[in-house]
């Protein structure tokens, strides 16, 4: 399902057959199926080089839809420890991600701030609590935003394209999906992604008390991303080549496996995270 | 270990095991290691009544036969301490146990070989040279040990540091287990406590890394053999060695070059002089070092965290190494003394004089440490830091015995190494504080007041950045703006920019502590870490009465400190007192570092970590310690699924402990005490909701938000609800009480998944024949659910088949249908009921 990451040399002409004519770093190519029903990935987060949480992902289901069409179910949870921060407390964050495989689907989440210091059997307090989810319509533009519990519901228009993809910036099995868009993706050429992104980053940092939602108002717009080379990187003492990809405007350095699947992020504030070996 | 481990550990035990044949069958042997403590229970209940309950019971008893004496009398009362302080834990997981400990000579000059004791359960202890019974319980079975190597099969280990641990049935005895711990060599029993034992049925450790485990093959319980399934560990497989004399330098070859290797031995080589000059050593024999890349890639193949770590017993050297970085001495002079000097169970007298050769550590002197914890009043006593335990990972907090290096230091200096030597030789045998009047002609304690008086009382800045100036000074107008601006930049995280404004500010007024601060801070960000400890030290010193600023300073100070590996500079500067004076963030910052310090960043590798020390705690009864590391990891990972499981089991462990103690107590003791069994039973009850959170989570279909909200736990259903809430015990006083145990501690197992300790209870209830006929349904009702969990499903359908003929409750029978459901067609139609009344 996820692309696979090989690169050609800026100016030369990819050779006919990639898989056999070149060698392995001279293409990006998608591979179908990289993701295997309960598969899953974890990340650690670091903030300020201090173990903040992590992050994991895992496909859940992939079914064929009428029409042919296939979708991909991910089930995506986030932790943080805020003393990392200097804050009390945790953030739990927990979302589902479906993908049409042709295009995105819609993204359902949901987001907790825990307020206590540390873990306890008896934990009932909460600093808030929401249910969230997204649905977009590329080709229309628009977008729905329904709150459970609340039973609000915000309704928009973007514009949008086909290509359009819903992009949480927080979650990683969205930057998934965008490489699996690509085909081939060249070293040293930049390519425009035109994205939704839902919510705002979250802002982290030592004077920034993370005592609330992040607000909901989604925002269509072009993120430029460009594979600037390929480097080796250093995964918890494991040496693996990675290609570095800069995407702006928002600051953010990915480090793409080979396989496609996103091995390290770095989002320029003091956020950074590793995948797990 | 995880409890998805222990589940697979106990149904691939039980599926191996004969069928049960009724309600009031004798369970059969089967493994895992931790079902020898199940089997002397299940010894206890077929005992006559009289002795096993009230105030004339007697001990269960359970033998123990250790290796004899060798020739260094220092070494063997280390093994006999470590031996009884393990059987002493052991025999609390029984409270109505004990053991009978004899050495192997003694059992064969007393004439106890063959006798009705060694029938018991049986635990056999030691080297094969020291214990020929060693030899005797590893035929019939695939293991083997002498005094080079460990063989699993078709697989050789060889090493001084090797312990195997396995379990099998009692030659010598009638239904009965034989625990055998074995080494090749005597030393590698000293680990014995940090080994973690229990899930599987076999266990080799090195040093306390499990290199291998696995389960045994039942079937033929006279000839063993190893059954599918065997876990095997990264053990330095396919690493190169160069030999550099006397160091010999092990490395993965994907990971270093040989020549770097070859550099790294030599530079040990050159540092020789050093531990020749100062401790005068023979290092003819040589020591090993294995080269890691990384604290994950150490973890992996060694369990123990930190950057460096000694196996002492193994004579080698452990560390996190890239060409170029400092290495210390003090490793190979802890293992060279060890050698030389001799085994000792002194180690912070050890450690401390292993820090000798360097004279510092982390670029500072060992005086400047010393001074530091002087000014701060936390220098201890030698007397107290000499016999310390725990000083063989230096990065787990060893910061005090820094002093007791420095002190050692001057006493070396005073009387020569000699006299160092032999207190040192002769504090091993005797009370050291004797020894060392007699081998210094002064007490230790007047020794100690002698050398703190000549302590410094100030430690310079640069070292230590232990002093505050106390002028304060106003920024001038225009550094004032720059630092402003720097601020802003800061905060906003521009960090080119924020550097350039904070530089400028400076430029205009040098005595800017705030600039510093920021400026280390950024440093720090950028991974910089002498140049944030340089602004820090800065900021230190212009910090005057600003609480704020010097606890900043010491928390970057600190955590630059800990970027670089030097831990116990970073404990020093990240428990400084200005660092809880100061505003809240920095106060958390640190205390969250310190609990990290020295452990991976890589969540999954800390975990791991943290798990096998909790269970390696809850072995030794250290309850707390273990819920403190299980709380750990989750407070970083609440979804973490093994851990709610292993802080159910703790919980669960320490009620059925309290419980069982309560109990006990009251039988022997009647009326004298008014403690009752049940007022523990709010730890079952934590129990029961962690490992109900554990299920929950592993269904998938909830997340930590549920679980910590109180969505689900509070109202929500169940994993296995089908088994019923609320339920009547019969009276106290029927069958001894002990049914109520067994049913507390059963449900207790039965939320945890742990289908066999569960069924291990149940049927000691049924053994009890306890008239209640609803109640003996619950508990057949209950055995025959944890038997289908099993696949065991000729003994389910006997006990679910008898729980329907007896139970008059109309919902525990639509129950009981729906599970005899799905028994497997033909199973259920071949089985006759009542096959084996």
């Amino acid at each position: 399902m996820v692309s696979a990451v090989l690169a050609f040399p800026a100016g030369s002409a990819p050779p006919q057959n990639p898989l056999q004519a070149a060698p392995p770093e001279l293409f990006v190519e998608v591979l179908e199926d990289a993701w295997a029903v309960g598969d899953e990935k974890t990340y650690t987060l670091m903030f300020d080089r201090a173990p903040l949480g992590s992050q994991a992902m895992r496909l859940v289901s992939l079914r064929r839809l009428p029409g042919g069409e296939r979708e991909a179910v991910f089930q995506q949870r986030i932790s943080l420890d805020l003393r990392a921060l200097g804050q009390e407390g945790s953030l739990e964050h927990s979302g589902t991600i479906r993908y049409r495989l042709s295009g995105p689907g819609p993204y359902h989440y949901r987001e907790g701030l825990l307020t206590e210091n540390r873990y306890d059997t008896y934990r009932k307090g909460k600093n808030y609590h929401r249910n969230l989810s997204v649905e977009l319509e590329p080709a229309a533009g628009t977008y729905q935003i329904t709150e459970h519990g609340t039973g609000e519901t915000t309704r928009g228009t973007l514009p949008g394209t086909t290509e359009t993809l819903l992009l949480d910036l927080l979650l990683l099995g969205h930057w998934e999906r965008v490489f699996e868009a690509r085909a081939r993706w060249p070293v040293g050429e930049t390519l425009p992604q035109p994205v939704v992104l839902p919510t705002s980053m979250p802002r982290l940092d030592f004077h920034l008390a993370l005592d609330g939602p992040r607000p909901v108002a989604p925002q269509a717009t072009t993120l430029q991303i460009v594979v600037e080379a390929k480097e080796e990187i250093d995964l918890f003492g494991a040496r693996l080549q990675a290609f570095r990809c800069r995407v702006e405007p928002t600051g953010l350095t990915l480090w793409i496996s080979p396989h496609g699947g996103v091995l390290r992020f770095d989002d320029g504030r003091g956020l950074t995270g590793a995948l797990e070996p | 270990m995880s409890v998805r481990q222990w589940i697979v550990a106990a149904s691939v035990a039980l599926a191996l095991m004969p069928s049960a044949a009724g309600a009031t069958e004798r369970a059969s042997l089967g493994g895992p290691i931790s079902d020898f403590w199940n089997q002397v229970k299940r010894d206890w209940a077929d005992s006559i009544p009289g002795l096993r309950s009230g105030s004339q019971q007697t001990y269960q008893w359970i033998s123990l036969v250790y290796g004899s004496p060798g020739e260094d009398s220092v070494l063997d009362n280390m093994l006999a301490h470590e031996m009884r302080t393990w059987s002493s834990m052991m025999q609390r997981k029984w409270v109505r146990s004990m053991f009978w400990k004899k050495p192997y000579d003694r059992l064969q000059r007393e004439s106890f070989y063959g006798s009705r004791a060694l029938r018991k359960n049986l635990v056999v202890m030691g080297t094969p040279a020291s214990n020929p019974l060693i030899v005797e319980m590893t035929e019939g079975t695939p293991f083997v040990v002498d005094d080079q190597l460990v063989r699993i099969g078709q697989r050789e280990y060889r090493g001084t540091s090797l312990v195997l641990a396995f379990i099998r049935p009692n030659p010598m005895g009638d239904g009965s287990y034989v625990l055998v711990l074995a080494a090749p060599h005597r030393q590698a029993l000293l680990g014995l406590l940090a080994l973690p034992l229990g899930p599987t049925d076999y266990v080799l450790f090195r040093g306390g890394h499990v290199v291998e485990s696995g389960f045994l093959d039942w079937s033929q319980p006279d000839q063993l053999t190893l059954s599918s399934g065997r876990e095997i560990n990264p053990d330095h497989q396919a690493w190169h060695e160069v030999d550099t004399p006397p160091v010999r330098v092990h490395f993965h070859p994907a990971e270093f070059r040989a020549v770097q290797a070859e550099a790294f031995g030599k530079d040990r080589r050159a540092g020789l002089q050093k531990l020749r000059d100062f401790l005068g050593l023979d290092l003819t024999d040589g020591w090993d070092e294995y080269l890691y890349p990384s604290l994950d890639v150490k973890m992996l193949h060694t369990s123990s965290p930190g950057s460096t770590s000694v196996d002492l017993a193994a004579g080698a050297v452990h560390r996190v190494w890239q060409p170029g970085d400092a290495v210390a001495s003090w490793p190979a002079a802890m293992v060279m003394l060890w050698r030389a000097w001799g085994a000792t169970d002194l180690q912070g007298l050890l450690y401390g004089l292993s820090l000798l050769p360097d004279g510092e550590l982390e670029g500072q002197s060992l005086q400047a440490w010393a001074a530091r914890l002087a000014a701060r009043g936390e220098l201890a006593r030698a007397e107290q830091l000499i016999p310390r335990q725990g000083f063989q990972e230096p990065d787990g907090g060893s910061l005090q015995i820094l002093g007791l290096g420095a002190f050692l230091q001057h006493v070396l200096d005073e009387r020569g190494l000699e006299a160092m030597e032999l207190f040192y030789r002769q504090a091993r045998t005797g009370s050291f504080r004797r020894k060392f009047r007699e081998v210094m002609g002064t007490s230790l304690s007047r020794a100690e007041a002698d050398w703190r008086k000549a302590l410094p009382g100030q430690v310079g800045p640069s070292a230590m950045a232990g002093d505050h100036r106390t002028t304060e000074q106003l920024p001038s107008g225009i550094a004032a703006d720059r630092l402003q601006q720097g601020e802003a930049m800061f905060l906003a995280r521009q960090d080119t920019e924020a550097r350039r404004w904070l530089q400028r500010a400076l430029e205009a007024d040098p005595d800017l502590g705030q600039a510093h601060l920021l400026l280390a801070r950024l440093a720090f960000r950028a991974g910089n870490d002498m140049e944030a400890q340089e602004h820090a030290r800065q900021a230190l010193l212009l910090a005057g009465n600003d609480p704020a600023l010097a606890a900043w300073a010491r928390v970057t100070l600190g955590r630059a400190h800990a970027a670089r590996g030097e831990l116990q500079a970073a404990r020093l500067e990240l428990t400084d007192p200005a660092v809880p004076a100061g505003p809240d963030e920095p106060r958390i910052l640190a205390d969250y570092w310190l609990e990290s310090l020295g452990i991976s960043p890589s969540r999954a590798a800390a975990a791991r970590y943290l798990s096998q020390q909790a269970e390696i705690d809850l072995q030794s009864y250290r309850w707390e310690d273990a819920e403190k590391r299980v709380l750990r990891i989750l407070t970083a990972d609440p979804g973490n699924v093994d851990a709610h499981h292993q802080l159910a089991r703790i919980r669960l462990h320490k009620y059925q402990y309290w419980y069982d103690f309560a109990a006990l107590y009251n039988e022997l003791f009647p009326g004298t005490t008014r403690s009752d069994p049940d007022q523990y039973f709010y730890l079952a009850q934590s129990s029961r909701r962690e490992s109900r959170k554990g299920a929950l989570l592993a269904s998938g279909e909830y997340t930590p938000m549920d679980l910590d909200l109180g969505e689900i736990l509070a109202s929500g259903p169940g994993p296995r609800q089908s088994a019923g809430s609320g339920v009547f015990l019969p009276r106290a006083g029927i069958g001894g009480g002990q049914h109520r145990q067994h049913f507390r501690r059963a449900e207790g197992y039965f939320l945890a998944g742990d289908w066999k300790q569960a069924a291990s209870n149940l049927k000691a209830i049924l053994a009890m024949g306890i008239p209640v006929s609803n109640f003996r349904a619950l508990v057949l009702f209950r055995l025959g659910f944890c038997e289908q969990q099993m696949e065991r499903w000729d003994d389910a359908g006997l006990h679910l088949i008898e729980a329907n003929r007896i139970v008059r409750d109309r919902g525990m029978k639509a129950e009981i249908l729906r599970l005899l459901q799905h028994q497997p067609a033909k199973k259920a139609a071949a089985e006759p009921p009542g096959r084996k009344r």
